[in-house]
């Protein structure tokens, strides 16, 4: 039976270690690109390629020309994706320009202005600082500061892509360092597809976990189309911050900039319920104290059948649901209690990275 | 959070498929109208992939049928009487096989055959650096596992874990080259209370625990752990990490007074004890194996398994045996004993049934080295970044 904790687009953050979320010096508000800013940016590519099929391969011939595409993405991937050591925190990176730039998630990097360890697949260091973050989206950026090694001409990089043009069931690889990066171990490989993909995040089927924060999702071309962020407790759940959204404030997050305030990222949105499935739909088994669901009136043992009016016939239809939605919102739920239905309506709340209870030993 | 996640969360139940199924057309008339309301790009853009077209969904599994079908007349599944506990893989004549040692059950170990007959299995020998057993299952036309000749894994390669005839268990990439896998901590299985000059009191004991099955109680004062001072609770967890899963380790404790020695056996994980950050996400997406290190060499993949899917074959895209799975280590990572070693670790354990007419399940005398230097201080870097949460598990 399952029996779990429901978030909307859940926030675990898979930073490996203490989350930062230090104050940083921000400029409010979004958007306004600096006119004084503005850098080189990277070749982004605009064009779907299709060397692989969006879809279940039709025999096992194509299966294998989706590993020899894999093949050549983890070969030129590996070496662009870093470890990155930030305070007592571990997570991931991928460097996309020939200076050393690193694209990274925004709960990795923290403020702008930290020190940064940076560690390769091969065992090498460097170090660099944090520029800038978009903590709303969980985007954020880091500079290679240490010289080029002797015999070394550009840092190993690899190129971005528009993430607009993902679709779902499109292959994926993901690439990052699970639990911090352990030098005998380097760089680990998951293989998936896109779930489904939003303006505002990206949805695999590659499985994540701590320390991978920060790690690119590459299409099967070998470019970045988005960064690893955050999981739901689903092996399938795995959400990373599309590219669309660093391009959007590319200048201002090398410039170092910290956009939109300091809150956590403001997409998770929470019911607060855990609940188990039901043969009508989702049964509520605990009520989170002072969460939406508690000031919307829903009790233990109350079946949600319905949210904004689309049925829920598990807790997965209700995951799936509760991702597509914000912090904020209404949303009408249809309740059956004791066997009668009725509407309610809560307004969603927004998960904290780490909720009280986590990492308490259960009761 | 309350994650709960103790419990098994994620495996597939018919209930779930079920209820699915009733929402489908629902699902379907969402996608219609938007269609129609917003034109094409709309639709697609908020499109998701159904849940039998995911990487490890039916219709994936449905395509590496035929791979899977090479091994499938070298496994079985192995069961308690009541459930299926681990699979076997053939790896010789008359019927010797390999599993999962750690998770045989005490009692009732019989192999599924066809139909409902099931086989006798004997446990002939353990190999406990691999956390192999090798078995005799007692039935006619298992074939053994064929070595390919030559076979270069490399990452990014699909692999998959294979059951009888044919089935797939699930499929996924290798995400690293085999390495060696550093040991876990044993641990014992109790909540530490306030430390006092004497020592550490029980806070409380977790069910299925080392502790609990050798009589340990809350309350009572643990002072010396392999007769080393124990005073704190960091000399306490250290001792105590020294020694990997299996090991017995030497507590003396007080109970009202007086003065008593017993020995514990160490385990690996107790469900209920999770008490980092990087745990309780390890274990979203359901259980974990109870011994997932100490392997000597081990290859890693990304297909999701439960630790009851341990022990059978792993097949590369042209159906060659490239491993056996043998645990299940974390959200992201399955393990397995690459196929290289298996042929050395099968007459290393012959020739021991030869030597000492070893045909029981004896206690391994020549492991306890489990935990070499290099691994704690892995396990201490492990430590470090663990967060700061009371109260402290040991």
């Amino acid at each position: 039976m399952k029996n779990w904790t429901l978030y909307g687009i859940l926030g675990v953050f898979l930073v490996f270690g203490p989350l930062v979320m230090g104050s940083g010096r921000g400029i409010e508000g979004e958007g306004g690109s600096d006119e004084a800013a503005q850098t080189s940016r990277p070749q982004v590519a605009n064009e779907r390629e299709s060397l692989v099929a969006p879809r279940v391969p039709s025999d096992l011939d194509e299966l294998r020309k989706i590993q020899e595409r894999t093949r050549e993405v983890v070969a030129s991937g590996i070496p662009a994706t870093v470890g990155l050591t930030i305070g007592a925190s571990q997570g991931s990176g991928v460097i996309v320009d020939a200076e050393g730039l690193i694209l990274t998630a925004g709960h990795v990097s923290g403020a702008p202005g930290r020190r940064v360890v940076i560690r390769f697949h091969d065992g090498s260091r460097a170090v660099g600082e944090t520029l800038g973050r978009q903590a709303s989206v969980d985007s954020g950026m880091v500079r290679i500061t240490s010289e080029l090694p002797e015999g070394l001409e550009e840092w190993p990089h690899v190129p971005i892509a528009r993430s607009g043009m993902i679709r779902a069931g499109d292959w994926s690889v993901a690439i990052g360092h699970p639990g911090g990066y352990q030098q005998a171990r380097g760089a680990v490989v998951r293989v998936g597809r896109v779930v489904a993909s939003r303006s505002r995040v990206l949805w695999t089927d590659c499985a994540l976990v701590g320390g991978d924060s920060g790690g690119p999702l590459f299409d099967m071309s070998g470019r970045v189309i988005g960064i690893h962020s955050r999981i739901s407790v689903n092996t399938s759940g795995n959400f990373h911050v599309p590219i669309d959204l660093y391009l959007a404030h590319w200048d201002d997050l090398v410039a170092g900039k910290a956009i939109g305030g300091d809150s956590v990222p403001a997409n998770r949105a929470f019911l607060g319920i855990s609940g188990e499935d039901d043969e009508q739909g989702c049964r509520v088994t605990r009520v989170f104290p002072e969460s939406a669901a508690e000031r919307a009136g829903l009790r233990p043992d109350d079946v949600i059948v319905s949210i904004n009016n689309r049925a829920i016939g598990s807790m997965d239809d209700l995951q799936r649901e509760l991702a597509d939605l914000r912090p904020g919102q209404r949303v009408r739920l249809g309740v059956l209690r004791e066997g009668r239905r009725r509407n309610m309506t809560a307004t969603l709340g927004e998960a904290s990275g780490f909720e009280p209870d986590e990492g308490r030993v259960p009761e | 959070m309350n994650m709960n996640v103790n419990r098994p969360i994620a495996r597939p139940s018919s209930g779930v498929r079920a209820t699915r199924r009733r929402t489908w057309p629902l699902f379907l008339l969402g996608l219609l109208v938007l269609w129609l309301g917003a034109g094409e790009v709309a639709a697609q853009q908020s499109a998701r992939l159904p849940a039998d077209e995911l990487t490890a969904g039916r219709r994936m599994k449905q395509l590496v049928r035929p791979v899977a079908a090479r091994v499938g007349a070298s496994t079985l599944w192995l069961t308690d009487g009541r459930q299926e506990v681990s699979l076997a893989t053939i790896v010789g004549e008359n019927g010797l096989a390999l599993t999962k040692a750690s998770e045989l059950p005490e009692e009732n170990l019989r192999a599924k055959l066809e139909g409902r007959r099931t086989a006798a299995v004997e446990v002939l020998t353990v190999d406990s650096r691999y956390d192999l057993a090798l078995l005799r299952i007692d039935a006619e036309n298992l074939v053994p596992v064929r070595w390919a000749s030559e076979t270069s894994l490399q990452v990014g390669d699909w692999l998959v874990s294979a059951g009888p005839n044919g089935e797939v268990v699930s499929l996924g990439v290798m995400s690293v080259q085999p390495r060696r896998i550093a040991a876990q901590p044993g641990v014992m299985g109790i909540e530490m209370g306030e430390p006092t000059s004497d020592g550490v009191p029980i806070g409380r004991i977790f069910e299925g625990s080392g502790a609990e099955a050798a009589g340990l109680r809350a309350g009572d004062l643990i002072t010396h752990i392999n007769d080393r001072a124990v005073q704190s609770r960091e000399a306490l967890g250290r001792e105590v990490r020294r020694h990997g899963p299996g090991d017995n380790i030497d507590v003396r404790y007080k109970r009202e007074g007086e003065s008593k020695e017993i020995q514990v056996r160490l385990s690996g994980r107790v469900g209920g004890m999770n008490f980092s950050r990087g745990d309780i996400m390890n274990r979203m997406g359901g259980a974990l194996s109870d011994r997932a290190g100490g392997f000597p060499l081990a290859l890693a993949h990304d297909s999701v398994l439960t630790p009851s899917q341990m022990g059978g074959p792993l097949v590369n895209l042209d159906g060659d045996f490239v491993g056996i799975n043998i645990a299940r280590a974390g959200r992201t990572e399955s393990l397995a004993v690459p196929a290289s070693q298996i042929a050395g670790i099968v007459r290393q354990m012959q020739r021991r049934i030869e030597n000492e007419g070893d045909r029981s399940l004896a206690e391994d005398d020549d492991e306890s080295d489990q935990l070499a230097e290099g691994d704690s201080a892995e396990l201490e870097e492990t430590e470090s970044v663990k967060t700061d949460v009371e109260p402290e598990p040991e």
